[in-house]
C-alpha cells in the first residue's frame, strides 16, 4: 500500500497595521507582533477550511480532506505548522495567502506568510526554532547566526527581512516513517 | 535574484505609504516602484510592453463600509477571470505581477505571490517566478535604455555642458542678501566686503550695483545679437567670441535636454 505523503507548511502571522510608534523597535520588527491567545489550533484549522472553501469550493475542500491539521501553534511568536496532503498543499497555501483576517473571537487584520514548505515535521520544527532565534537576535540588536546566508556565501545583511524563497520539496526522501507500520 | 514589485500606488498618506514600503522590505522585495502617474490616454502602439497583473484585489481586506463583503469577493472573482484570460491571450509570456497594494495589508511575500499565480491563475510556478524577477527586471532595463541611450549603443551620461559662471554668482549673491537675516555682517559686526576694486579698496554697495547693471546691459545686448543670427556675428568685430558661443550653444541645449530627461 502506498503511504499518504504530507507537506508541512511553516506559517507566520504578520501584523503590518501594528502601531508604528511602538518605540525603539525597528519597523521591521514591529510587524512580528504576538497573536491573541484566543487563537487555538482547532480554530485556526477551521478558518483555513473556510478559506479553502471560499476560494476553491467543495472540490478543494474535498481534496484537502481530513489531513489538514494545525500541528503546532505559538501565539507568542505568531508561528504555526500546518499539515496538509502533498497533492493539495498549493491549495492550502493559496487559501492562506488570500486570508485577510483571523477568525471570530480574535478578529484582527493579518498577513499570513508561508515561510517554508517541508516534507517532514522535524525540518519544519527546526525552521521554526531558527526563525525564532533570528527574531530574538534582531530584537536584541545582535544578528542571529544566519545559517542559510552563511552557506550561500552571502554574508550577513543587516536590516533585511528573512531570506529569499521558501525551500520547496526538498525533504521528500527522508520523511519520518511513522506511517510505515501498516505497509504490509 | 532581485524580487520586483513595480506597482505600489501612491497614497496621499505618508504614514501608510512608508508602512507599506517598510512591510515590502520586510517581505524581501528588492525593487519597489511607486506608481504616481496614472492619468493620460493609453498610447496607440503598445509594442514591446509588459502586461501587469496586480493581485491586491485578492489580498485586500474588505473595507469597513463593505459590510456584506460582496464587492471584495466580486473583485477577487474578476481578478481571477481577467488574469486567466490575459494569461491565455499572451500565451503565458510577458507578464509582470505586482501588488497594487494601497495598504500594507494587501502586500504578500514573493513566494506567496508565486504560489497564488501558480495555483489560482494557472500560471506555472516557474513562469510566475520569472514574472516577479526576470520580466520585471527586463522591463526596467528596457525602459532605462529607451530613455537614456542613443540608438541602443551610447548612453548619454553628461551633455558636456559648460558651467555658466556669471549667473551662478549672481544667484548666490542674491541668496546671501535675502537669507539668514545676518545683514551681511562679519564677526566684528562690520559690513562684509563683497568685492574689491582694481586698487584693492572696498567697493560700496552702490558702486557694485551700478557695475552689475552695466554688466547686465552688455550681456543683454550680446544675447540679442546672438539671437539675430550667427552668420552676422561671424563677420562682426568680435567674431571669435561669436564663433565660440555658436559652438557652445547647441551643446548647452543638448546638455540641458539630456539632464531634463534624466530628471524625468
Amino acid at each position: 500500500m502506498v503511504r499518504v505523503k504530507n507537506r508541512y507548511l511553516v506559517v507566520e502571522f504578520l501584523y503590518p497595521t501594528s502601531n508604528p510608534t511602538l518605540g525603539a523597535l525597528p519597523a521591521a520588527l514591529a510587524f512580528h507582533g504576538p497573536t491573541s491567545d484566543f487563537l487555538t489550533p482547532g480554530l485556526l484549522s477551521k478558518s483555513i477550511r473556510n478559506a479553502i472553501e471560499g476560494l476553491f469550493g467543495q472540490i478543494g475542500l474535498g481534496q484537502v480532506g481530513n489531513t489538514l491539521a494545525v500541528k503546532y501553534l505559538s501565539t507568542a511568536t505568531s508561528t504555526a505548522i500546518v499539515r496538509c496532503p502533498r497533492h493539495a498543499f498549493r491549495l492550502v497555501w493559496a487559501a492562506l495567502t488570500c486570508t485577510t483576517s483571523l477568525p471570530a473571537p480574535v478578529r484582527g487584520s493579518v498577513v499570513v506568510r508561508v515561510v517554508r514548505v517541508s516534507g517532514t515535521i522535524r525540518k519544519a520544527e527546526e525552521e521554526v526554532v531558527r526563525r525564532a532565534k533570528k527574531i530574538v537576535g534582531r530584537a536584541t540588536g545582535v544578528e542571529g547566526d544566519d545559517v542559510v546566508m552563511g552557506v550561500l556565501g552571502l554574508g550577513k545583511e543587516v536590516g533585511r527581512g528573512g531570506e529569499g524563497l521558501n525551500v520547496d520539496d526538498d525533504d521528500d526522501d527522508e520523511e519520518d516513517d511513522e506511517d510505515l507500520g501498516d505497509g504490509g | 535574484m532581485p524580487y520586483h514589485d513595480l506597482n505600489v500606488p501612491f497614497v496621499d498618506d505618508s504614514v501608510e505609504l512608508s508602512r507599506t514600503i517598510a512591510f515590502l522590505a520586510e517581505l524581501d522585495y528588492d525593487v519597489v516602484a511607486i506608481n504616481h502617474t496614472i492619468s493620460g490616454p493609453i498610447p496607440l502602439t503598445i509594442r514591446g510592453c509588459c502586461f501587469e497583473i496586480a493581485y491586491a484585489a485578492a489580498t485586500q481586506p474588505p473595507s469597513a463600509s463593505d459590510a456584506q463583503n460582496t464587492s471584495a469577493s466580486d473583485a477577487h472573482r474578476n481578478l481571477i477571470s481577467n488574469a486567466t484570460a490575459l494569461l491565455r491571450a499572451l500565451r503565458y509570456r510577458g507578464i509582470v505581477i505586482s501588488s497594487g497594494a494601497r495598504t500594507a495589508l494587501a502586500a504578500r511575500a514573493p513566494a506567496d505571490v508565486i504560489n497564488l499565480a501558480a495555483s489560482v491563475w494557472g500560471l506555472g510556478a516557474e513562469r510566475a517566478y520569472e514574472a516577479l524577477v526576470r520580466e520585471a527586471g527586463e522591463y526596467l532595463r528596457r525602459e532605462e535604455a529607451r530613455r537614456g541611450v542613443y540608438r541602443g549603443t551610447i548612453g548619454v551620461v553628461d551633455g558636456g555642458e559648460r558651467p555658466v559662471v556669471v549667473e551662478e554668482e549672481e544667484s548666490r549673491e542674491g541668496k546671501k542678501g535675502k537669507g539668514k537675516g545676518r545683514g551681511g555682517k562679519n564677526e566684528n559686526g562690520k559690513r562684509e566686503v563683497e568685492a574689491l576694486g582694481e586698487g584693492g579698496e572696498a567697493l560700496s554697495k552702490r558702486e557694485l550695483k551700478r557695475r552689475r547693471k552695466v554688466e547686465m546691459q552688455v550681456k543683454a545686448q550680446a544675447d540679442k545679437a546672438g539671437k539675430e543670427g550667427e552668420s552676422q556675428e561671424k563677420t562682426s568685430k568680435n567674431g571669435k567670441d561669436g564663433l565660440e558661443e555658436a559652438a557652445r550653444k547647441p551643446e548647452e541645449i543638448q546638455g540641458k535636454a539630456s539632464k531634463d530627461t534624466v530628471k524625468k
